[in-house]
């Protein structure tokens, strides 16, 4: 399946894409939230916190949310909101299994770091690294709702 | 959104890995091959230089920690060098520095590993 990038022709500064759960798709999705919020001049701390949500929360997805060899669409829309301190609202839609993010178990984060079962820190990365993470279940449909100040 | 891996021996045993670009769900398997191929020999310290690493996800940081964990099964130290600062911040909320081995130059990581080595031999 193509990405998809749709334009708002009433707000330039939102992007839409769409992708098939495959993790080839991946990189293209994130080459293509990057690409937007340079053109917007997000700076780059930013950016790289939008871009890490958006990396965390597919793979979760295309990983977790499904266990059907179905394609599946998974929808990515990036709006950057005309607030002081602007704000960025990213949000991940799939059509998986029913899962909120706020319910993911916190990582060990108090052992040495090389004695730690690896694992269950992408979430724990979105999470701090943001303003905000909502989740709604909205059937069939997850929908993960993360803001970003700059 | 890629990224190059290098690998040096900077002393015998003593081993440099090299991460430039992007380190995540895309890229990962390219240090994962690394480590295996540099652990297939004997190592006396592993140094991870991240001058040029712009990006890293918690697929990297996987990666990194089982660097450490591989390290420590060969009680090795491990160190990391030049992290940058929007990579420090990631490590930082994964709680993941190796907490008495982070340097900001590659001559202090090296002076670090042969004082360890020189108080093993009794120096």
């Amino acid at each position: 399946m193509e990405v998809y990038r749709l334009f708002d022709t009433m707000n330039p500064k939102k992007l839409d894409i769409e992708i098939a759960n495959h993790e080839s798709q991946l990189e293209t999705a994130m080459q293509a939230v990057e690409g937007f919020l340079g053109e917007c001049g997000i700076q780059q701390d930013v950016a790289f916190r939008v871009i890490l949500a958006v990396e965390e929360l597919v793979t979760n997805s295309m990983k977790y949310g499904y266990d059907d060899d179905n394609p599946h669409t998974i929808s990515i829309s990036v709006c950057i909101q005309d607030t002081v301190p602007e704000e960025i609202v990213l949000l991940v839609q799939d059509d998986g299994h029913p899962f909120d993010p706020q319910d993911a178990p916190t990582p060990d984060l108090e052992s040495a770091p090389e004695d730690r079962q690896i694992g269950g820190l992408g979430l724990h990365l979105v999470k701090q690294m943001s303003q905000g993470l909502e989740y709604e279940r909205m059937e069939p449909y997850n929908r993960v709702r993360v803001t970003f100040r700059t | 959104m890629s990224l190059q891996v290098s690998m040096k021996e900077r002393r015998p045993t003593y081993f440099e890995i090299g991460l430039t670009g992007r380190l995540d769900t895309n890229t990962y398997l390219q240090l994962d091959r690394t480590l295996e191929m540099v652990f297939e020999n004997v190592v006396r310290g592993l140094q991870l230089n991240l001058e040029n690493l712009e990006y890293i996800s918690s697929m990297g940081l996987r990666m990194v920690l089982k660097a450490m964990k591989l390290a420590k099964a060969s009680n090795a130290p491990f160190m990391v060098v030049n992290m940058q600062p929007q990579i420090e911040a990631v490590f930082k909320v994964a709680n993941a520095l190796p907490s008495q081995s982070v340097f900001s130059s590659v001559a202090e990581a090296d002076n670090y590993f042969d004082n360890i080595q020189a108080k093993a031999k009794g120096e």
